[in-house]
């Protein structure tokens, strides 16, 4: 017998012999074996299945697989924009025209034909504010789409815009079916079509998710013949479903269940450094942290190696700057916030003389990030240590995001958030303008902290129109060493590693930054 | 002196397994009472990183969780906490409960009628659903766990003790007290309780136990005292992601939950044949 046959497939053998015993038909149940069904468990379910109006990553995953989007990133390292729907282009000498030429011959998976028409319906619905898309603000630089003829494509914007290609790039601007969209209208978002190598076989919301390989694909044809993603909530019980076999990939792994991974003959973990962060976010708007010596104080009295090492059992990293690995523009490495707890409490003393004596009140969610609540806790008791007093509240994620992301005018920071003094997010952004405007410009609704700095608002104007690539980068490095040595919006705790569990032998993984994993070269022995 | 006699019974009986029960739930209330004097606030709160899931040793008899605190000092302030949640929900249960039970036994008319009703539909609930709306209502803390405790507890309480006052105030020591004139209240208070205490003691043990076990859910599902406050349930929610690498973490509060509400339970059993003349005869 051929000696690299797996057990898998000798137990599938064993269930072929006794369908054959059975009496069942031969041919149907040979050729299932030989189709490769890759089993994907996710920490929650895809909420929705219409690119536009999405924003959670288990989604963007699978949107990978079924879109296309205009251009895409060439790898994970994410310094190179090549051609994906469209085949060239080239920006006018004033830089508010581009001129996209299409790849010609696609089809969508329900035969509709791809051209420029069909670009600018997806582009101007993700720009009508009738649609309501979380995402539009990323495209309101976008004046107009223009269709010079059917392969030829002409992108206004109202100022340069540097960004243009990256966010044409991105999983929100995926160019799906015109005929589709306007079919099945708000059920579209369980029925998606568009010109990926994988199109939508089932999907039982809460239970999986199957999609198949398309035939007619123009690129490179996806390697497995199908794809299940299945929303497993419990960290444990998705260890258990790789290690027994029911599932090829499990992704995030909580940091404690590596080794069991690693001890099972059958399984292996892969590790991928990751553009997440965590940090505690602090209120700019009322006292302690109104000071940003004290939220530069803070910053040094947690003692962040403790916390990767016996908390996240070693796999995070102490930050060096705002932006972990992987992030675009990632700027100069910035000098690790030392743990001094004597310094933090004389920085404090300077402040408040007598003491801070008002209760400082921690936020956290529970089960969104890596060890969250556990982390959260560890900062409280450091806080406890230099002599704070606080008040601790733990929040269930959905409530959690809703709480913090309200507007409530007049208040503080004007959001859900001005009553605590701090609390746990992190990001895994990886385009360095949206990072920085969304939590460090004064006007951007999702500035929670109510953070202003007209030097960092100013650099990020500026670069948000500047065309140089060099002179643009050089701006967010500014703006990162402003952020870190002077005035901090946050207690930075640690930059996240990925951990994403797979059964041996699988290969062909291609691991983002921002834990997007795509999934269609991948083969196993 | 009434425990030693129920000691003593049970010895009596060589109903050595509900003993021990008798000595787990003493050990609790001691515990719970003298946490203080065992491990000052400061043991049991403490994070400290550097002696993170350290294994049972002579300075941590049970060992220390993910943030270095000692087991034992989280299980004996954990127990107070729990003691009081349990004991005054309780309490707030069966002096309402017995209120409005007895009341709506001893007036039958449209208004206690109705009152029954609406028993009936917060019945139709599930308790812990009903706990988790209350909890949800008043926000998640120690004082809004009893109440949701206790509040949940009411509509089950107020028919099980509406049953007897029904039948006792037909009977004739009844009808007599009233035929010589006795007041309504006087009647359902120095007739009719007191023939109902049995009821009571058993209904307050057993829910005792059932106080025990729903507090620690909530608390589990992150609706109870936040931390760094001790808590059985949220001590099991925060290690269960140990439960391979580190078992004695979850294993303590785990076991220690498990035994104290055997513990009530198997003396509300005995209690209630302690307390039954009919079946304390028969011995």
């Amino acid at each position: 017998m051929n000696p690299s046959f797996s057990k898998i497939t000798r137990r599938h053998s064993l269930g072929l012999s006794l369908a054959v015993a059975g009496g069942f038909a031969l041919v149907p149940i040979a050729s299932a074996q030989a189709e490769f069904n890759l089993r994907v468990v996710q920490g929650t379910d895809v909420d929705t299945l219409d690119p536009a109006v999405s924003r959670s990553t288990p989604s963007q995953i699978v949107f990978n697989n079924i879109f296309n989007t205009l251009v895409r990133w060439k790898d994970t390292k994410l310094d190179e924009i090549v051609p994906d729907l469209a085949e060239s282009w080239s920006k006018s000498e004033d830089g508010l025209r581009w001129t996209f030429k299409l790849r010609r011959g696609v089809k969508f998976h329900d035969s509709t034909p791809f051209d420029a028409e069909a670009v600018k319906f997806n582009l101007e619905r993700i720009l009508d504010p009738t649609l309501g898309s979380p995402n539009r603000s990323l495209f309101s630089s976008i004046s107009q789409v223009n269709v010079l003829d059917p392969n030829t494509v002409e992108i206004v914007t109202k100022e340069p815009s540097p960004t243009l290609l990256e966010i044409l790039a991105e999983e929100y601007a995926s160019i799906n079916s015109p005929t589709a969209v306007k079919k099945s209208g708000r059920s579209y978002s369980r029925n998606p079509v568009g010109t990926g190598p994988y199109m939508i076989s089932e999907w039982v919301p809460a239970q999986h998710l199957v999609i198949k390989r398309n035939p007619d694909y123009f690129g490179a044809p996806g390697k497995p013949d199908r794809m299940t993603f299945r929303p497993v909530p419990e960290a444990e019980a998705r260890v258990i479903e790789l290690t027994t076999g029911n599932a090829d990939v499990a992704l995030n792994i909580p940091p404690e269940s590596t080794d069991k991974i690693r001890r099972n003959a059958s399984t292996d973990v892969v590790l991928e450094p990751s553009s997440f962060q965590i940090f505690f976010e602090l209120n700019t708007t009322k006292p302690p942290f109104a000071d940003p010596r004290v939220r530069l104080a803070v910053n040094h009295a947690i003692d962040r190696d403790a916390i990767i090492e016996k908390i996240l059992n070693g796999y995070g990293r102490v930050p060096e700057g705002i932006f972990p690995r992987g992030v675009q523009g990632r700027g100069p490495r910035q000098t690790a916030y030392a743990y001094d707890p004597d310094k933090a409490r004389k920085m404090i003393a300077e402040v408040f003389p007598g003491g801070y004596n008002e209760p400082v009140v921690i936020w956290t969610p529970a089960g969104r990030y890596a060890k969250d609540k556990s982390v959260a806790e560890a900062v409280q008791g450091y806080l406890n240590a230099i002599g704070f007093k606080t008040e601790f509240k733990v929040w269930e994620w959905a409530t959690y995001q809703k709480t913090l992301y309200r507007p409530e005018p007049g208040k503080g920071t004007g959001k859900g958030s001005n009553d605590a003094n701090m609390w746990l997010l992190g990001t895994g952004v990886t385009n360095a303008d949206w990072r920085l405007r969304r939590k460090f410009s004064s006007t951007d609704d999702s500035n929670l902290t109510g953070y202003k700095q007209p030097k960092v608002d100013e650099l990020l104007a500026k670069a948000s129109v500047d065309m140089n690539y060099f002179t643009r980068m050089q701006a967010y490095a500014d703006v990162q060493s402003i952020i870190w040595n002077e005035t901090p919006n946050s207690l930075v705790l640690f930059d996240q590693i990925q951990l994403i569990g797979v059964s041996k032998g699988l290969k062909g993984l291609e691991v983002y930054g921002d834990e997007i994993v795509k999934f269609d070269q991948v083969t196993k022995q | 002196m009434k425990t030693i006699g129920f000691l003593w019974y049970l010895l009596r009986r060589k109903n050595y397994i509900t003993l021990v029960a008798a000595f787990v739930t003493i050990t609790f209330v001691l515990a719970a009472v003298c946490a203080p004097l065992l491990y000052d606030w400061d043991t049991a709160t403490r994070v400290s990183l550097s002696s993170a899931l350290l294994s049972p040793s002579t300075i941590h008899p049970l060992g220390t969780d993910e943030l270095g605190r000692d087991l034992l000092a989280r299980i004996v302030w954990g127990a107070r906490i729990t003691l009081v949640v349990a004991l005054v929900s309780v309490t707030i249960a069966m002096v309402l409960g017995i209120l409005i039970g007895s009341l709506c036994g001893y007036y039958e008319n449209w208004f206690t009628g109705g009152v029954m009703r609406f028993m009936d539909f917060m019945i139709a609930f599930p308790r812990t659903l009903l706990a988790i709306i209350v909890v949800t209502v008043l926000g998640s803390g120690v004082l809004s766990l009893t109440l949701a405790i206790g509040i949940s507890t009411i509509p089950a309480n107020v028919r099980l003790f509406r049953g007897p006052v029904l039948a006792l105030k037909r009977r004739q020591f009844t009808v007599a007290a009233k035929a010589l004139g006795a007041r309504d209240l006087s009647v359902l208070f120095s007739h009719i309780l007191p023939n109902m205490m049995s009821l009571v003691i058993i209904q307050g043990t057993l829910s005792l136990a059932e106080a025990i076990l729903i507090g620690s859910g909530l608390s589990f599902l992150g609706l109870g005292p936040q931390p760094p406050t001790p808590e059985w349930g949220a001590m099991i929610a925060a290690s269960r992601s140990h439960i391979t690498s580190h078992p004695h973490v979850i294993f303590a509060p785990g076991i220690t939950l498990f035994a104290v509400i055997l513990a009530f339970n198997l003396v509300g059993d005995a209690l209630r044949d302690y307390v039954d003349p009919r079946s304390r005869k028969a011995i």
